[in-house]
Parts: structure tokens; C-alpha cells; sequence
């Protein structure tokens, strides 16, 4: 397998394939000259990007009923409206989406790439399965479409990164997931407790800055059963290793050496492990079990003085039918000063976006739809739409949307834009879901006290050296660099 | 004559057999041994190009402690849910023997939790079983004091809830079986111990249940083999956690072909699995049949 990977010289059966289309491709310019027309560097006509979505769809001359597989919870209002809209325009829409959760998404993706499915022609899932999927040779890449579409495809910060390898976009954000803090105003600026926390801690209340003052808080304001400090999630299968590697990242760490060394045991692995099992005594006890169904109810409902959280959830939490409405403040997620100055790391994952599967009946009328969902102006009435909860801001102009500064209060867009700039990446490589799961796991045990911190550590070190063997050490090293590309090079966010 | 239209007939039925074995069994047989033997991994390639390995999955397998750890996990939680769905059930069957007014009633309400999704019962129990959730608050109205258990967020608790929901859930089955049994005993032994003086516990004791016993012995086989494979409720309730605690293998084994797409990995975890499974089933069978011997021996054909 390994040697299938890294000999790109021995020629197997695509890369006959792709030479042989290519002298047919040539072959049948030579002798049907105006198929160049459809086929060339020219752009499809039209002032702006949902016009060139239309007419470059119209330019195919078919009706397509797609087959996308997406979750019933970002298949709804206006994007179902959107797909309506297009498919009267031009013909090409949604025949069929088949209503998939987003975490089991992979699994299903994966096996309709293995069986070379054309089930689905779009698929609606976490960027970070992009390298995975196109590896698998599963992905339709883009880079031609969107040039010939004139697409205006950008995001605060780098999340769009996530959807790009090796050069070639495969897909389009739709939802941006990053996560920023929230905490409790009313708690926050209740004379009372700011006294008992200057009595206490020799220092005034101030919104944490680093994680060592978010445990400190979090601690401080832990009452249970009634209230509890902190409520991050650190169950297994809920996304919980992204709350770590933010802590690493901040710290001036990173999971692998230059060439693919696992380097999780050291100080900057240790701090963020400290940090992550340091939240069990501030949270409920369930938290160890919860995911976002259990868990976003329970702050809403006032059990928790603060969270680090997607973003889309403050607004749930801020709904007329939530008991903490209007007592929220949003903030720029916790720091450290381990590697000597304050660098802060947010991170965005599940970055859900549309891919196109390169076998489905017509991946250009697929193309073609996903632009039309994507642009800036439909990604924002996509992201502003009341009964759409899953789908959060992350581009420029979703920043200045009066809808959507609305939905999500202007202090809390403005915690969404600050985090979006110093937003990181899960672990972007081919093996994604692998190298999360031991991770996964091992943080989970430590978290409820099966192994110690130091024990996970090094045991997903270990797992991880096992897994990068079996795929191959030197091919993860050259994608280690696209991994990177999705990081920001900014310690703190530029705006004041 | 009848004889030979007899093995005409025999062969009447190949087709039906053949077809589904060259067409379902070999292929998957074949599929299963070719990537137990070579490494491929779903994304890194097409399987018919993966490295041949020999047997370095099953050693990787066999010298992974999570594996076992799993594999243990199940273990307990198949054994103890069939035990206790025995129990439970042939209590149950042995009370419903004699038809009484509303016996219909009471059946229908013993056998609905099998008939409910095993996804839906996961989340129903989520549901109940939650911190503040119904079930202790019952515990608490119970108890005369607050009672806050976090069913599924402590090790022993998880791991006893979802035994205590299997055995919810397939508790009926064993009823059936056990009713079955039970109702088709034949009276003569039973009547004849009555008449020589045997009390009612002597004739549990040493009639009923040596007649019941193969019926039993089926009923253990196939409700330990049905919870070792156990998966929709365990995912679905606690994915494993928390920690690791209630990852048993069928979960595992997921994890590792369709998480990791290490299809390998999984294919010979499968095998070591099938054969474990094998030998016990064996043992079972090898039971029956001494079973039945006995009593034939007892009471004849």
C-alpha cells in the first residue's frame, strides 16, 4: 500500500487513464473546435457569482435532480429554499437528500468512495475529511469550476484553508463552527461576586485571558448542583480532542515533528492536558457523557456560568425560550504564555462543507448548485435564517450582515470575526478520524481517571506512531504543510 | 421408489442452495481472507492493489490490549444479560403457564420491548436515565432522600444500565421460548411424580426443569451469541464511554473498520472474533446434544 502511495513513477491504471484521456481530450479539440468554448479558461457570463451559478448551469442544457446527503438539521429554510430557487431557474436541484447526522457522515462517505457509489453527488461534511476523501479518490476538485464561475469564495481568518489540498479546493464552507467563550454577564458583573472573587483571589474579575484564568473562574463559580463553573464538552465522539489541540496550539505546540514524529509528550502537551482534565471539577458530572443535545440545553437553562462553544449555540442560549437570555457576554477564547508571550488559538471543526463526488451523474450541475449555496450573499441569508441554527457565520460578509449581527448580538459576531482570525485545524491529514479516535480516546480515559494524563499522552503517541507507519510516514510529511496552511500567523486577533 | 424421488428431490433444492453460497458466502468468505491477509486501508488505495501481509493483522490483533479489553467487555456483558434475561424470562413464562383472564393482555405488554427499535431504546433509556431525569426521581420518591446517580457518566453504572437495558429489551425473547417450552411439556412425568408424592418443589426441581433443560440450553445459546453482538444500543447511549468503559466489541470493531477504515485491521479482528464465537457455539451444540440424550434415555423418543 505504501509502496501504491509513494512510487508515483510505476504507471497503474489511473494514470493510463488520465494520459489516455488527455490525448483524446487534445485529439477531440483538434477536431470539434467549439467544444473548447464551454470547455476554456472563459468565465460564464454574469455580474455576479449567483448569476454565473445560474448560467453556467443553464449552459448544460439538462434538468439534473441531484442526490446530496446532508443533515436534516442544515437541510432546512433557506437552504432548501435556495435549491428551489435554482432548480426553477435552471432546471438542476435537490431530487433527493438523504438525511444523514453530521457525525456519522464520514462513515457513510467512506463507504460510498470504497464502492465507487454514485449514490450521492453532493455530500455535506467536516472539511477535515478532505484529505482522507481525496485520497480515496472520492472528491471532484473545483479549481476549474470556481475559476470559470468567477466564485467569491474567502472567510475571516484561514478556515477556508480546510477545505483545500494540496492546491485544489474541494469544497465550500457552509458552516464555520468556530469557537469563542461565553459567560454569564449577570454573574460576571454582580458587585457581589466581583467582591468575593477580589477577596479571595487578590485580583479583580476579569474575562480570562488565559486557560489558566478560565479554570480559575470556572472553579470559583462552581456551585453545584445548582450552578456549575464550566461546561466544555469532553465525551467521546462529540468533536472533545478539538478542545485540547487549541490548548496545544496556544501553548506553541504542535501534534507532529517535521518529519511525523508524534510530539504530544511535552510541556506544551502536558499543559494542555492539565488544562483539560482540570475542567472535570468544575462541570457537571454528565459532561464526561454529554454531547451538544445534553449539553446545550443544560447552559441555557442557567447550569453553567461559562462555556467555550460553537458559536451558533450562543444563539440557542439566547432564544426567547432559554432562561438565561440577555445575560450572556462573548469574548476572544483563553490564551497561554507557555512559549513566553500570550498567543491565543481558537479552533473550527466540524468546518461542514459541500463536497462533489467525482462519480456522480453530472458533478458540473453539482458545481454549479454548491456555488449558488456558497456565495457570499446566499452563504449569508443561509447563516442569518432564524430557523437555521447549525449553520454559523464565517465569512467577511457575514460579519457585517444586520441579520446575522442580529441573531447573534454585536458582541457576539464580534467574538465570532476576533476567533476567526486566530482559528486552527484539527488534525488535517489523510487518517483524520484515526488520529482523532486515539486521541479521543485516550483524553476521555484520562478525563475520567482510568489513565493519567501523562499515560494518554504517550499511548497516543504510541497509536499514532503505528498509524503513521501504516500510512506511510513520508507521505503525511508532504501533507503536513497543507495541514500547517490552515493555521493563522497571528498570535492575537487584529482587532482591538 | 419413494426413496429414489426422495434424492431426485434432494437435488431439486442445489440451485437454492448454491446460488446464495457462490454468490453471497464465497465472496465475502474470499473478501474477508484476502484482506485479513494483505493491508489495505480505504483511503490509501484500491484493495485489489493492497501489500500481502500474512498473518501480521492477527499479530497486531492479538497484541493489542484494547482488543482484548473489548473483547472481555462483551464478554461480561452477554454473559450476565443472558443470565438475568433467563431468569427473568422463565419467571415470567413460568407464571403465564396456566391461562388465566387477561393473559393475552400481559403477553402482549411481555413481548412489546422486543419489538421496539434498538436505536429508539437507546434514546428512550437516555431519556430516563439522565442525572435529573425520571428515573431518579423515582429512586428519590422511593428513597424519601435526593438520589442523583449519573447513570451513564460513572464506570459501573454505565456498564450495569446497559446491561439492565439489554435485558429490557430481550428479556421477551427468552419468555417466548421458555412459554413455548414450558406449555408443550408432556404431563405424564409431571402427573406420575404427583402421584408417587412428590411435593411441587421436588417436581420443579427434578422433572420440570430436566425436561426444560434443552429448551434452556437453546435459549442461553441464542441470547448470548445475540448480546455479544450487541451495537446499536451501546452506540447509541454511550459511544463507548465514558472513558472506554463500555466499549465492547462489536463497537470496537466498528470503530476500527469504518473510524479508522483500517478494513484489515477488521477483517481479521472478525476472524479471531469468529472463532472464539465458534468454540462456543460448538461447546453449546455438544451441550444439546447430550441434552437430548439424557433425555431420551429418560423418557424415551
Amino acid at each position: 500500500m505504501k509502496r501504491w502511495r509513494e512510487d508515483r513513477r510505476e504507471i497503474d491504471r489511473r494514470a493510463f487513464l488520465k494520459t489516455a484521456g488527455a490525448v483524446g481530450a487534445v485529439a477531440a479539440a483538434q477536431r470539434y473546435p467549439h467544444l473548447g468554448v464551454a470547455w476554456g479558461a472563459s468565465k460564464v457570463s454574469g455580474e455576479t457569482p449567483e448569476e454565473r451559478a445560474i448560467n453556467g448551469a443553464k449552459a448544460l442544457k439538462k434538468k439534473v435532480d441531484l442526490n446530496i446527503a446532508i443533515w436534516g438539521q442544515y437541510y432546512n429554510g433557506k437552504m432548501r429554499e435556495l435549491a428551489e430557487e435554482f432548480k426553477e431557474k435552471t432546471g438542476i436541484g435537490i431530487g433527493t437528500a438523504v438525511d444523514i447526522a453530521i457525525f456519522q457522515m464520514p462513515q457513510r462517505v467512506m463507504a460510498e468512495a470504497v464502492a465507487r457509489g454514485k449514490a450521492f453527488d453532493i455530500v455535506h461534511v467536516s472539511a477535515a475529511m478532505i484529505p482522507t476523501l481525496a485520497n480515496a479518490g472520492f472528491l471532484q476538485p473545483l479549481n476549474k469550476f470556481m475559476e470559470r464561475g468567477g466564485m467569491i469564495y474567502r472567510s475571516v481568518g484561514p478556515a477556508v484553508q480546510q477545505t483545500h489540498y494540496h492546491g485544489e479546493n474541494y469544497g465550500f464552507v457552509t458552516d464555520g463552527n468556530i469557537l469563542a467563550t461565553a459567560l454569564r454577564k449577570d454573574l460576571f458583573e454582580n458587585p457581589e461576586e466581583r467582591k468575593r472573587f477580589e477577596d479571595k483571589h487578590g485580583k479583580p474579575l476579569k474575562w480570562p485571558e488565559t486557560w489558566d484564568d478560565y479554570f480559575e473562574l470556572a472553579k470559583f463559580f462552581t456551585r453545584p448542583p445548582d450552578l456549575y463553573g464550566v461546561s466544555d464538552l469532553r465525551s467521546r465522539k462529540w468533536s472533545a480532542p478539538i478542545w485540547f489541540l487549541m490548548m496545544l496550539y496556544a501553548n506553541g505546540g504542535f501534534p507532529f515533528a517535521d518529519d511525523m514524529t508524534p510530539t504530544l509528550y511535552n510541556d506544551a502537551g502536558r499543559k494542555a492536558m492539565e488544562w483539560y482534565v482540570s475542567a472535570r471539577p468544575s462541570s457537571a458530572k454528565e459532561i464526561s457523557i454529554w454531547g451538544t443535545t445534553q449539553n446545550i440545553p443544560f447552559v441555557a437553562g442557567g447550569g453553567a456560568f461559562m462555556w467555550t462553544y460553537w458559536t451558533g449555540a450562543f444563539g440557542v442560549a439566547n432564544r426567547a425560550d432559554s432562561k438565561t437570555t440577555g445575560r450572556w457576554m462573548y469574548g476572544v477564547v483563553p490564551g497561554s504564555r507557555a512559549s513566553g508571550r500570550l498567543i491565543k488559538r481558537s479552533i473550527s471543526e466540524p468546518v461542514v462543507s459541500l463536497v462533489i463526488n467525482r462519480r456522480g451523474q453530472n458533478p458540473e450541475a453539482a458545481y454549479w448548485l454548491s456555488q449558488y449555496w456558497s456565495t457570499p450573499k446566499h452563504s449569508a441569508d443561509i447563516v442569518a435564517d432564524p430557523k437555521l441554527q447549525f449553520h454559523d457565520a464565517w465569512a467577511p460578509e457575514h460579519m457585517t450582515d444586520e441579520r446575522i449581527v442580529k441573531k447573534y448580538t454585536s458582541q457576539g459576531i464580534e467574538a465570532t470575526e476576533k476567533c476567526l482570525e486566530i482559528t486552527t485545524p484539527p488534525i488535517l491529514l489523510p487518517g483524520f478520524l484515526e488520529f482523532h479516535d486515539y486521541l479521543d480516546k485516550n483524553l476521555a480515559d484520562a478525563f475520567v481517571g482510568t489513565i493519567s494524563g501523562d499515560e494518554a499522552l504517550k499511548k497516543t503517541e504510541g497509536e499514532w506512531r503505528d498509524l503513521i507507519k501504516r500510512v506511510g510516514a513520508k507521505v503525511l510529511t508532504k501533507d503536513l504543510a497543507n495541514y500547517k496552511a490552515a493555521f493563522p500567523k497571528i498570535d492575537l486577533p487584529t482587532k482591538a | 421408489m419413494a426413496r429414489r424421488k426422495g434424492r431426485r428431490y434432494k437435488w431439486t433444492i442445489l440451485p437454492m442452495v448454491s446460488v446464495p453460497i457462490l454468490f453471497l458466502v464465497v465472496p465475502i468468505i474470499f473478501f474477508q481472507v484476502y484482506f485479513s491477509l494483505h493491508q489495505w486501508t480505504a483511503y490509501l488505495g484500491e484493495w485489489w492493489q493492497a501489500d500481502f501481509v500474512g498473518l501480521d493483522n492477527f499479530r497486531d490483533v492479538l497484541g493489542e490490549s484494547r482488543f482484548y479489553l473489548s473483547f472481555l467487555r462483551s464478554l461480561i456483558f452477554a454473559g450476565s444479560s443472558t443470565v438475568l434475561c433467563l431468569v427473568i424470562g422463565f419467571t415470567l413464562a413460568y407464571l403465564m403457564r396456566d391461562p388465566f383472564p387477561g393473559r393475552s393482555v400481559f403477553y402482549l405488554l411481555f413481548i412489546t420491548p422486543m419489538l421496539i427499535v434498538p436505536v429508539a431504546i437507546g434514546y428512550d433509556f437516555e431519556m430516563l436515565l439522565v442525572q435529573k431525569g425520571p428515573l431518579n426521581q423515582l429512586l428519590s420518591w422511593l428513597a424519601g432522600r435526593e438520589i442523583q446517580v449519573a447513570w451513564f457518566a460513572e464506570a459501573v453504572p454505565a456498564f450495569v444500565s446497559i446491561i439492565f437495558i439489554e435485558v429490557w429489551n430481550w428479556t421477551p425473547f427468552v419468555f417466548i421460548l421458555m412459554l413455548a417450552g414450558i406449555t408443550s411439556m408432556p404431563k405424564e412425568p409431571i402427573e406420575a411424580a404427583r402421584v408417587l408424592g412428590a411435593s411441587p418443589v421436588q417436581i420443579f426441581f427434578h422433572v420440570q426443569i430436566p425436561l426444560l433443560r434443552p429448551v434452556i440450553v437453546l435459549a442461553l445459546i441464542l441470547r448470548f451469541l445475540e448480546a455479544l453482538g450487541e451495537y446499536p444500543k451501546v452506540w447509541s447511549l454511550t459511544r463507548g464511554g465514558p472513558g472506554s468503559y463500555t466499549e465492547t466489541m462489536p463497537v470496537y470493531l466498528f470503530i476500527t473498520s469504518w473510524e479508522h477504515f483500517n478494513i484489515s485491521k477488521g477483517a481479521a479482528m472478525s476472524y479471531v472474533v469468529l472463532l472464539v464465537v465458534a468454540a462456543i457455539v460448538y461447546l453449546c451444540i455438544r451441550l444439546l446434544v447430550r441434552e437430548k440424550r439424557t433425555l431420551e434415555m429418560l423418557y424415551g423418543r
